[in-house]
């Protein structure tokens, strides 16, 4: 591998007098891209970047300031300027003093590439096979038809050196598929439903099959009314309910703790627990940047600490704050790296029980306009825009209205299914029936 | 490479393409900036992470077949270009052709109007208003948990050359955020914001700190306070009185995403069949605008080559006009509306919004309000979405204020959704204000392909349903 960049970065950096410690990634990436309206092509584009980031950390006055910068190839002769510049940014910010990670002996062996898609050509015939295979599934449909399908097949080398010592190289994939599914019933009406969803490994996309679902979905679409207000319990497929992780990663922050931005507290409840309804399952809730093809999967984190699992709650407390070492050093506590896939335990009933209504009708949302709970507070509110309330009637196609409340006392009152369900970052219960929320029609 | 060298350069590389395709374009886009944070525990000061590269796009007749690099050295860049060329082959013949126009002659070059270049402001300015700020909102006490002044600057300048047009534009795109938290005795957060931005220089440090500025400190100060002690908002159809960043959202994703033609040729949008038909009430015009002065959308020329105008999307309550990129107007026989954008050099031009917004109206906000009975208040836009195929709607606003009998009771309600069908909405409007304002944010398609753009407008009076 072509070192001679990255070696004349190093030396600039540990030759600058203002630069105590660096940080420094070389990414070179891969996008080999396919775009479809209807069945045929709208375009065809591949992508090669390569970009060099630094962060410097220069020690002044008792403290330690920190900048960013970035080059392209062929920018290399801006270096000297660039950090120079760099430097004084620095100059001008003033922190307590923090350490960097420092290098691992080893680096965990982690599963993150996909051989298939590993380069442009392969990927680019692997993309014309998956839309192959779209366009074979979706004829068999009846009443449907595609109307736009993307596709995103990324290779990605990251060389990360520090000034610790820290020497190392990861690689991963990404594949992404964006596809929209119309239906149309006898009287012309039209309804269309939405995926978008990554993975590691392409063989894991399966747009065919995904495919093949919203065509159900885009049918049910056309009859789907609104629902009524109504107190129901309201259960979420996994997929449905990732955003709510996006909030708990914000709220357990070694970062945010530092910045007195998160109420929560080491060894505390999440959220108060209702006295009323259950018995609710326990939350308990790893990440583990382990995970074999996990999307967050990785040998490392930006700034070189290994990856890992770690508890970050157990039966509803919070365990640690997740903290890179910064924040770590800051807040006395173990750094534990960015992060990484989620897994939830799973609960103790079958996902069909979940799904079975009782006194009270069950409103399952297969999909929200867009749900976009609120980092700090924990709030959300999201229209449906599919999905079906189940009562002992039947289950019938719903949408519009909305189902709103909060994240965190949602996840400390909510039912898991004991079946598991593996997603691009996640791996946990495959349906969660969560109460206390409020749905309006 | 300079912009000087590549205006020279990019149409060797367009001749590359021509000599094998039948239209060839290339773009130049380098994206920098600088980000400077401050709160009460830390101070962070980065450039913002280069994202320079070219863009070769080639119409073979069918589609466009697309290569993006970072490699922007003359030599490095043709061997490039000449390889990808050699590897391109014209398709058999399937389908209707796509014949690209490339426009009528022009070169130009435009760079962004600023009193005060953020290029001629030290570091150590910029950083000293900054951290004052800051301690003016760390001063204010009362259960302040945190302050956050959060500044971005962002610089872009694009060159486009086809066979017969070479384009340069500079952009300059400045964003001020202040953030307060507040906490309660029982460990409670709550929050609110200020946004101040555009295309414009550093003036905009003096707008913020002026008196006459809209949204003080200490009124963001109130807001965060009373969220503290706010319950959900009961679900029903309300009066609303819509701020101009919720009014604008309203505009962006009803007859914005609605009216993007890729939507239209992908047959997902059902504004297609409303084309020249009433969808409002006269006094309900809207607009989408890249050249509309100092909003944060702004530019000369999209990233397809053609020139910025503005478009009139619903005329006198008419829907007469959608926005355009090059791919969807050749395919549907239109006319370009300059509205082909990038989230940046290695991602597809699609058909974006710039700054969208309804056109003022007659009626004064003091009036408006006056004349509400039982309504709310909405304003501090959290997210929209779109649903061009269904014409629905959602927006989320961070907080509404009610409003009884022409006064605000001072009651708010956290975490605010409207949600209908957008047709519902538009008819709903009953009154235009005569006030005028657009906001900065960033837009995507979907849940991806993120361009900066404003939304606004006047103050709105509809009628909404809300949860």
């Amino acid at each position: 591998m072509e070192t001679a960049a990255l070696d004349r970065i190093q030396q600039a950096l540990e030759a600058h007098p203002g630069v105590q410690d660096w940080t420094l990634r070389e990414t070179q990436q891969d996008s080999t891209q396919l775009y479809l309206i209807k069945t045929e092509p709208e375009a065809v584009r591949l992508a090669h970047t390569m970009r060099y980031d630094l962060d410097i950390y220069h020690d002044h006055d008792g403290g330690r300031g920190a900048a960013g910068i970035s080059l392209q190839p062929g920018e290399l002769g801006l270096l000297a300027a660039r950090l120079d510049e760099a430097v004084y940014l620095a100059g001008l910010t003033h922190n307590p003093p923090y350490t960097l990670p420092p290098a691992a002996a080893t680096y965990p062996a982690i599963e993150s590439w996909d051989a298939a898609i590993g380069t442009p050509a392969a990927a680019a015939q692997v993309a014309r096979d998956l839309a192959a295979e779209v366009r074979v599934a979706l004829a068999d449909e009846t009443g449907v038809r595609l109307s736009s399908m993307e596709l995103f097949l990324d290779s990605a080398t990251i060389v990360l050196r520090t000034s610790t010592g820290v020497a190392a190289t990861r690689q991963g994939t990404r594949a992404e598929c964006e596809l929209v599914v119309t239906s149309h019933d006898a009287a012309g009406a039209e309804s269309e439903a939405h995926d978008l969803w990554t993975r590691r490994r392409a063989a894991d996309l399966d747009p065919a099959g995904r495919a093949v679902r919203q065509a159900g979905y885009a049918r049910d679409s056309l009859r789907a009314t609104l629902p009524p207000a109504e107190a129901a319990l309201v259960v979420l497929p996994a997929e449905t309910m990732l955003p709510f992780f996006e909030a708990v990663a914000f709220r357990s922050s070694a970062g945010a703790r530092y910045r007195d931005a998160t109420p929560w507290q080491v060894g505390a409840p999440i959220a108060e627990r209702s006295a009323e309804g259950g018995p609710f399952d326990r939350l308990d809730l790893a990440s583990d940047a382990t995970l074999p093809y996990g999307l967050e999967t990785r040998a490392f984190d930006d700034g070189g600490l290994p990856a890992r699992r770690f508890s970050l709650i157990s039966d509803g407390r919070l365990q640690r704050y997740w903290a890179g070492q910064r924040y770590a050093d800051y807040l006395g506590i173990e750094a534990t790296g960015g992060v990484a896939n989620w897994v939830p335990a799973p609960g103790l009933r079958a996902a069909a029980a979940l799904l079975q209504p009782g006194d009270r009708p069950l409103i399952e949302v297969v999909t929200f306009s867009w749900l976009n709970p609120d980092d700090i507070t924990g709030e959300f509110v999201g229209e449906i825009r599919l999905g079906y309330r189940i009562t002992r009637d039947g289950r019938v196609p719903i949408k519009g209205g909305a189902v709103s409340g909060n994240v965190f006392a949602a996840l400390l009152h909510a039912q898991f299914s004991r079946e598991t369900v593996r997603l691009g970052n996640y791996e946990g219960p495959a349906v969660c029936r969560f109460h206390g929320l409020d749905v309006a029609g | 490479m300079n912009s000087s060298e590549l205006q020279a350069l990019l149409p060797e590389v367009v001749a590359l393409i021509e000599a094998k395709m039948p239209y060839g374009a290339a773009l130049a886009m380098q994206s920098g900036g600088l980000s400077i944070r401050v709160d009460n525990r830390e101070q962070q000061a980065s450039r913002n992470p280069e994202s320079s590269g070219v863009v070769l796009t080639a119409a073979n007749g069918y589609y466009l077949e697309e290569y993006a690099t970072t490699t922007l050295d003359r030599a490095g860049l043709l061997a490039e270009a000449r390889a990808w060329v050699a590897g391109l082959v014209l398709p058999p013949p399937a389908g209707p052709p796509l014949a690209i126009d490339p426009g009528p002659p022009l070169r130009g070059s435009w760079t962004t109007p600023m009193q005060i270049d953020p290029a001629t402001m030290s570091l150590q300015d910029k950083f000293a208003r900054f951290t004052a700020r800051q301690a003016q909102a760390k001063a204010l006490g009362g259960r302040v948990a945190n302050a956050t002044v959060a500044y971005n600057e962002s610089v872009q300048e694009t060159v486009f050359a086809n066979q017969s047009r070479v384009l340069h534009q500079n952009l300059t795109r400045l964003r001020l955020t202040t953030t307060l938290l507040v906490r309660d005795a029982a460990g409670n957060i709550q929050y609110d914001w200020d946004t101040a931005g555009g295309s414009l220089g550093c003036e905009l440090f003096d707008q913020v700190d002026s008196p006459a500025y809209p949204r003080s400190l200490a009124a963001l100060h109130e807001s965060a306070l009373a969220l503290l002690t706010a319950a959900r908002i009961e679900p029903g159809v309300y009066d609303c009185i819509c701020a101009p960043d919720v009014s604008g959202t309203v505009a962006h994703e009803s007859f914005g995403h609605g009216v993007e033609t890729d939507i239209f040729l992908k047959e997902r949008a059902l504004a297609a069949d409303y084309l020249g038909q009433r969808m409002a009430g006269a006094e309900v015009n809207m607009f989408d605008d890249p050249t509309l002065p100092g909003a944060y959308g702004s530019y000369f020329f999209d990233d397809e080559g053609t020139l910025a105008r503005p478009v009139v999307i619903i005329d006198d309550g008419v829907f007469v006009s959608g926005i355009s990129d090059l791919y969807s107007a050749a395919r549907l026989g239109i006319a370009r509306t300059g509205n082909g954008r990038r989230e940046s050099f290695d991602r597809k031009a699609y058909a974006r919004m710039s700054n969208t917004y309804f056109r003022a109206g007659s009626t004064p906000l003091a009036a408006m309000i006056a004349g509400v009975d039982h309504g709310i208040y909405l304003s501090q836009l959290s997210s929209g979405m779109e649903d061009p195929k269904n014409w629905g709607i959602q927006l989320v606003m961070h907080y509404g204020r009610e409003i009884r009998h022409g006064q605000f009771t001072g009651r708010v309600f956290p975490q605010v959704g409207m949600t209908g069908s957008v047709p519902e909405v538009l008819a709903g409007i009953s009154q235009v204000g005569s006030d005028f304002a657009v906001d900065t944010g960033f837009c995507g398609k979907g849940h991806k392909e993120w361009v900066r753009i404003s939304s606004g407008g006047p103050h709105l009076r509809l009628r909404a349903r809300l949860s």
